[in-house]
């Protein structure tokens, strides 16, 4: 392969998905996933299917989570195509470049159809 | 761009010692954040269902054997967020205006950015929840 690498491109969004990864990740598990079933009750009314209209409401919040979620996705698959490359997987490089940042781009497109959605 | 990959070590490297065995870790954070990042995704799909298809998944979401997986993975996250902020002093510029910057100032202003998001985060959702 000749030219220029895309590699600066993915590691500039890495850096920025990496951030909020550290910074909003454990908030939203504990939220979404743990405060609920552990019977808080403020958490679980906010996860009703009003409760998660009524957070999902605002235009403003719904390009916030979709940014937020593309950016950590190609955080994600990035790291993970390194893993991949790290322990020397059998696969062409270039499959697991497709790969990654195609599913990256996947969790992009689909949260911004689901966001649009609600 | 195909580097030729150094062998060498095999694709065992990260059982050779610990801090070999930190940075497979810190990679492997990754499938945990993907994964929980996809079944937040998946959530917002079920919101914009009817209620039924929406409480089925977010029960689904909230059983016991999910909640196991949930806290693995936030203890993935925390390693990720907390390794991430640890190397900060090494890859950020050191020096503002001729002045050093202690490691330490680095490292404690990211964890208070961590509490503020945490805890704006948790008063939005309990407001909306009890409200």
């Amino acid at each position: 392969m000749s030219g220029r690498s895309h590699e600066p491109l993915f590691w500039s969004l890495f850096v920025v998905g990496s951030v909020l990864a550290a910074v909003i990740v454990p908030a939203l598990i504990l939220v979404t996933s743990v405060f609920g079933p552990f019977g808080w009750r403020w958490f679980a009314d906010a996860f009703t299917h009003n409760g998660i209209r009524d957070l999902l409401q605002h235009a403003i919040v719904r390009l916030a989570i979709g940014a937020v979620i593309a950016l950590i996705a190609v955080h994600a698959c990035h790291r993970l195509r390194h893993l991949a490359i790290d322990l020397h997987a059998p696969l062409p490089s270039g499959l697991i470049g497709v790969v990654a940042y195609g599913g990256a781009a996947a969790v992009a497109v689909l949260t911004a159809v689901f966001l649009a959605l609600v | 761009m195909n580097r030729p990959l150094d062998r060498r070590l095999g694709w065992t490297w990260w059982t050779r010692n610990g801090s070999y065995f930190r940075i497979f870790l810190r990679e492997a954070t990754s499938a945990f954040i993907l994964a929980e990042v996809v079944l937040f995704m998946l959530l917002i799909h079920k919101a914009g269902q009817d209620a039924e298809t929406y409480l089925a998944y977010r029960d689904f979401l909230w059983h016991p054997l999910m909640v196991v997986l949930h806290l693995v993975a936030l203890a993935f996250a925390l390693w990720h967020t907390v390794s991430f902020f640890l190397i900060a002093p090494n890859a950020l510029p050191n020096q503002v205006a001729g002045r050093r910057i202690p490691a330490a100032f680095i490292i404690g202003q990211q964890f208070a950015g961590l509490a503020a998001v945490t805890l704006l985060l948790f008063l939005w959702v309990a407001w909306v929840g009890a409200t």
